[in-house]
């Protein structure tokens, strides 16, 4: 409770404050009289009010918040970015925090910069060096450049994603003292060539120091931070005003001042020769521990730097050859034209010099040897060599394994159609060592981004390979969001505590799981997710998720049925019977339903019970109406046609088929044969026959799924049989609705709608044909065309090139693979991608698996990347027009990329071949009854598709098709049947000399088989390759 | 993600402890409370340096409403839940600088509240943030009011209207408490650092 003088010097105060500042002292003297204290408190707090300013005035979370992110606290360990686990601060530099993260879709570390709040700049320049170092960097891809995965913006600070590197820089290195000259050269050559990259795509480093190499442990030197590279033809006005002016304020601030090229200091423009300078100098300071031009301060480092001549290293140490300090010093030149011009040049010297060491015996250093002055250094640089070297060059045994074992297995496994076994292995070499570009590449070829959540998530997912299964291997937890699926089926298996666990196969894109607690969900029922997919014989909306039993109904579950009195309990036949459109009573129809002995029960039971030991099989030899009274019984529900085949899930790969009872002598007991299905379910492949709700128009009921002594593509045909029918591989499963099922699902379903009859549907006229011709022809503007890259990768000489497309002043790129074999020119095949393309984000991750065989076989192959893939990708087409600007813009493209063929000497023009994969052999035949310039084609799991608007239906196209044509599918492929949709395409082809070749597979055909069959086509139709 | 985070009940609970004087709940809550903050933190300065101070006031609020919740019965009033806002956030605020402190991991840790005001470049010398919670306490001892209007304004980023209401008194007063009270912390916090 405040005193009465307080409350008085409160009163008091308040009225000062009021008061005019000259009047204050007199109203104090008035005010206070002769209390002399109250009047020296107020004037003091009269002075402190005056001087407090602003304080207080922002609260004390603004404080707390501006003063721990500045401290760069603005993630800690466990904090997630993007799709990345933060683990440790690995450092903090100039722009950023440099953490290291744990990327869980690829099981490797990764490292995370991030860019933190400093008070000197603002946030729309901090954002635009960081993307201009992102952009910078991510052009590059040299195994010399730190390489650059990703970048994002987390909380409003950008960051950046590179590699994670165990090593350290050259900078801590150096702190040791010099470093060996074997060494030393290694280092500047690797350097070298990692800039020359950079040069070569127009990008200069412009910051280079020991701060910025890494030597990481597997003996690679790497150039980090391009955090003030500037794009050598960069237009804007921006990047002239803001970069000299950051370079200089940030080397003074960062007090790195002796690597600055004299054209940097006194703020002229600057090229790659600046950063020749700063090589020069760190060469300068590996062989001789010491910086060519030092000082006290910053200020006096670059006065040495544009004025004084840096030590000679030949005094420094007679070790040194005369001829890296010849190269030193011709780096190091004031002037930027007596520099080497090029660093290209600078890494021709190095190496020069390099190989010219290693050539035994170095009489040069035995005689040092002799002299016994040098004696005591020469041991102690022999260490310093020998320990470097072991630093140097060690190779773990698992990274070993990773590059000489698996990387060729999962090769194999991957051509072999082993796709999920081809994943796991190659999933493991991956962590083993992270950082090989080549099992980077593998990585992208076994795998595709997709999405696994559940609801709720937190759910650890395990998986397994889906032919054979090997152990469960932990694959990470929900949500897992651009995770790597295998490109075919995996074995999944979902947990989480307190809910019914899941295990389905799952292919890309990925599936979502709802689990449900283990509570609530019926024993022996799986759930299944509700949708609308395309079934057959049209679509009947959206069905809601449901229950669906995991395995056939066996006989001992049904025995517990005719145990129960079920066959004379009339409650349960609920539907009239009838023999070929006559009525049964009930007493006549249930006479019908006996076993072999005369005894109420399923034709193949004998004396009221099943074979000895079959209790575990599923019950056979039912007739419909008993599937129906024994699933009354159950409290479920014959499954309808559409239900059954949404838990079935056709999807592209058709591996269930070859763990699915097919092809033998019998049944099996239920679940042993390993045919898991996308939510859960067993045998529904194979095994027995399964009975739906569904009639056909003529009253038989369907029988899905095939049985024991059907072939493999039984599964995806469907039968139909009379309801009284009763043979030993008819059984059933059941189903379990949360509402009873709409009229249409339940109504007999219209199969004798006769899919369109290709044959006899008459191609457009030639008058017309010419109208879609002329749709999608274009000018022929000049190409200007630019060579991106040449890089020398395992599926050959791979140049990049970007030119004009032929429409929207858009550019287009293509991917041009050269042989190493044969002469040039060279045949080539152009390339049309299926639907993964489509998915892919950027044409880095570009899948090659399958392709390789056709460059190893001496030919070329191009890769262009059409409108709508990768980098190109656009929203997908809004309906039939949408649809068709797309392939008119195809075909466009493939023009344009022909266009381009026909520019280079090294390609034979007149030796062109088209390759399309499911959906550019889809559009393979349009695309090619247009363009004239090929001489055959091969189309990869093509089919006749539903009927759409004519200038783009194949029926138009595959007739005026007239060059040799191979198909090649699958003979189970369920989206495009061999009867309805293969064959007719095939026989609509214009030319006589086609081939149709079928493979046991579904519709993605194994890589090996597709070379098989595809290079003898090719030696006889574009002609042998020429060695 | 960090640790699983309590769930709502629980983080209510052991706040509701921790009011009632228990510091070991504090301790279980505190990462929670921290991990917030950060995240509030980071996002602050993602905007402009102006925007600091008004984002500043709706985190405090949203803070405690995303901690302890807000539903009928809970409060008594919006005063009631300013007032317990702001007490918490100084607490915690307090409490963290402390540990600050005694992590000793090198640099000056200690939380500085700028005397001039927080457009200056971070280094310069302010008061630290513990001196003006004990400079705070000590004014309290004098005139509980005024010591609760800074609590208020300063830990609780209120407006002067909000304060008001939150009090239940005029805007006059708060401004005249405000006032004083600043001079007062002022004079009394200089004096400190010219030692």
């Amino acid at each position: 409770m405040p005193t009465e003088r307080w409350n008085r010097l409160d009163r008091l105060f308040t009225e000062a404050v009021e008061q005019p500042a000259d009047m204050r002292a007199a109203f104090l003297a008035a005010a206070c009289g002769s209390d002399a204290r109250m009047r020296d408190e107020l004037a003091s707090l009269l002075a402190a009010a005056e001087a407090s300013g602003d304080f207080l005035s922002a609260s004390a979370l603004a404080v707390f918040a501006r003063q721990i992110s500045t401290e760069g606290w603005s993630v800690k360990p466990g904090d997630r970015i993007g799709a990345y686990t933060v683990e440790k601060r690995l450092g903090a530099g100039g722009t950023g925090e440099v953490w290291r993260a744990r990327d869980h879709r690829l099981g490797r570390d990764v490292a995370i910069k991030l860019l933190l709040p400093h008070p000197s700049t603002s946030a729309t320049e901090r954002v635009q060096a960081f993307q201009r170092e992102a952009r910078a960097a991510g052009a590059l891809n040299h195994t010399n450049v730190l390489t650059v995965y990703d970048i994002g913006e987390h909380d409003g600070a950008p960051y950046l994603v590179t590699e994670c590197l165990d090593g350290e820089s050259l900078r801590a290195r150096l702190a040791s003292g010099p470093v060996p000259i074997d060494m030393a050269l290694d280092v500047a050559v690797q350097v070298a060539r990692g800039l020359a990259a950079a040069h070569v795509n127009g990008i200069v480093h412009r910051d280079l120091k020991p701060e910025n190499i890494f030597l990481a442990s597997d003996g690679r030197a790497k150039i980090l931070d391009f955090g003030l590279a500037t794009l050598m033809d960069a237009p804007g006005p921006e990047a002239s005003l803001h970069a000299p002016f950051g370079e200089l304020s940030r080397t003074l601030f960062a007090g790195t001042a002796g690597y600055m090229a004299p054209e940097q200091i006194r703020g002229e423009a600057s090229d790659g020769r600046a950063d020749i300078f700063a090589l020069g100098v760190m060469l300068h300071e590996m062989l001789a521990g010491a910086r060519p031009f030092t000082a006290d301060s910053t200020l006096a480092t670059l006065d040495a730097v544009l004025t004084r001549k840096p030590a000679d290293l030949s005094n420094v140490s007679p070790a040194i050859p005369p001829a890296v300090a010849a190269v030193v010093r011709r780096c190091l030149t004031k002037s930027p034209d007596d520099r080497f011009q090029t660093i290209t040049d600078v890494v021709s010297e190095l190496s020069a010099i390099v190989q010219s060491r290693s050539r035994p015996p170095r009489p040069g250093l035995l005689a040092i040897l002799r002299r016994p002055s040098v004696m005591v250094p020469i041991a102690s640089i022999l260490l310093t060599v020998l320990l470097g070297v072991w630093r140097w060059r060690a190779e773990t045994s698992r990274a070993r394994w990773a590059r000489t074992v698996a990387a060729p297995e999962v090769q194999r496994l991957t051509n072999h159609g082993d796709y999920a076994e081809a994943f796991l292995l190659a999933r493991k070499a991956l962590g083993a060592l992270p950082d090989d570009p080549h099992l980077q590449q593998i990585w992208r070829d076994v795998s595709i981004p997709g999405t696994v959540t559940t609801d709720p998530p937190g759910a650890d997912v395990e998986v397994s390979a889906y032919l054979t299964e090997t152990t469960w291997v932990p694959f990470g937890r929900t949500p897992l969001d651009g995770v790597g699926l295998p490109r075919g089926l995996i074995r999944m298996r979902i947990s989480k505590a307190g809910f019914q666990p899941v295990e389905a196969s799952v292919s890309p894109p990925g599936q979502r799981f709802n689990l449900d607690p283990i509570a609530a969900a019926p024993p022996g029922m799986v759930r299944v997710r509700g949708g609308r997919d395309q079934v057959r014989f049209g679509s009947v909306g959206d069905i809601d998720d449901f229950w669906i039993d995991r395995f056939e109904v066996t006989n001992r579950e049904y025995k517990s049925f005719v145990d129960r009195s079920g066959y004379t309990q009339r409650a349960y036949w609920r539907e009239p019977f009838l023999d070929s459109g006559r009525s049964l009573s009930w007493e006549q129809g249930i006479e019908r339903f006996r076993d072999a002995t005369g005894r109420p029960g399923p034709a193949t039971w004998r004396n009221g019970t099943y074979p000895d030991g079959q209790a575990d099989f599923p019950v056979g030899g039912v007739s419909w109406y008993e599937a129906a009274a024994y699933a009354a019984f159950a409290g479920k529900s014959l499954p309808t046609f559409y239900h059954w085949y949404r838990a079935a899930g056709f999807g592209r790969f058709s591996d269930i088929l070859n763990v699915s009872n097919f092809d033998e002598r019998g049944p099996a007991a239920v679940g042993r044969y390993r045919g898991l299905g996308p939510f859960g379910t067993s045998d529904m492949a194979g095994n027995v026959k399964e009975w739906c709700w569904n009639a056909v128009p003529d009253r038989r009921r369907f029988l899905l799924g095939g049985g024991w002594n059907d072939a493999k593509y039984a599964f995806a045909e469907y039968d139909a049989r009379g309801p009284l029918e009763r043979a030993p591989t008819y059984g059933l499963r059941l189903a379990k609705y949360s509402h009873p099922v709409s009229d249409a699902v339940a109504a007999p379903v219209p199969i004798d709608e006769p899919r369109r009859d290709v044959l006899k549907t008459r191609p457009v006229s030639d008058e017309l044909f010419d109208v879609y011709r002329r749709q999608r022809a274009y000018d022929r503007t000049p190409l200007h065309a630019n060579v991106e890259s040449t890089e020398e990768t395992a599926i050959g000489t791979r140049v990049i090139v970007e030119f004009d497309a032929a429409y929207g002043g858009e550019r287009m790129r293509a991917y041009l693979f050269l042989p190493r074999t044969g002469t040039p020119p060279y045949q080539t095949v152009v390339f049309f991608p299926a639907g993964d393309a489509f998915v892919v984000r950027s044409s880095r991750d570009m899948s090659l698996s399958g392709l390789d065989f056709i460059v190893a076989s001496g030919r070329a192959l191009l890769y262009p990347i059409y409108k709508g893939t990768y980098e190109r990708m656009a929203a997908e087409p809004s309906g039939a027009n949408g649809e068709r600007d797309l392939q008119i813009a195809w075909s466009r493209d493939l023009g344009r990329a022909i266009d381009y063929l026909e520019t280079r000497a090294d390609i034979d023009r007149t030796r062109l071949a088209f390759y399309g994969v499911s959906v550019g052999a889809d559009i393979g035949a349009s695309l090619v009854a247009l363009e004239q310039r090929f001489k055959t084609t091969i189309l990869q799991a093509a089919g006749i598709g539903g009927e759409g608007p004519p200038e783009l239906d194949s029926v138009n196209y595959a007739p005026r098709v007239r060059i040799p044509t191979l198909m090649l599918n699958g003979r189970y492929d369920f989206t495009l049947p061999v009867e309805t949709a293969q064959r007719p395409l095939f026989s609509l082809l214009g030319t006589r000399e086609k081939k149709h070749r079928l493979f046991e597979a579904g519709h993605k055909l194994p890589n090996d088989e597709v070379a098989a069959e595809m290079v003898p086509w090719l030696d006889r139709y574009l002609g042998p390759v020429v060695r | 993600m960090s640790s699983p985070s309590p769930d709502q009940g629980e983080v209510t609970t052991l706040l509701r402890a921790w009011s009632g004087g228990d510091t070991e709940a504090f301790d279980r809550v505190l990462p929670l409370v921290y991990d917030e903050l950060h995240r509030m933190a980071a996002r602050c300065l993602a905007g402009e340096r102006s925007t600091i101070s008004l984002q500043a006031t709706g985190l405090v609020n949203e803070l405690c409403l995303r901690l302890l919740g807000w539903s009928p019965g809970t409060w008594k009033n919006r005063g009631h839940f300013f007032g317990v806002s702001a007490q918490m956030m100084r607490r915690v605020l307090v409490d963290i600088a402390r540990r600050r402190r005694a992590e000793r991991r090198g640099g000056d840790r200690a939380i500085r509240v700028p005397l001039e005001g927080i457009d200056i470049a971070a280094r310069e010398p302010g008061a630290d943030l513990l001196d003006v919670d004990r400079a705070l306490d000590l004014l309290a001892v004098e005139d509980p009011r005024k010591a609760q209007v800074v609590e208020l304004r300063f830990f609780g980023g209120l407006s002067i209207d909000e304060t008001a209401q939150a009090l239940g008194v005029s805007e006059r007063t708060v401004y005249a408490d405000w006032a004083f009270a600043r001079a007062w912390l002022y004079r009394a916090l200089s004096g400190a650092d010219a030692d």
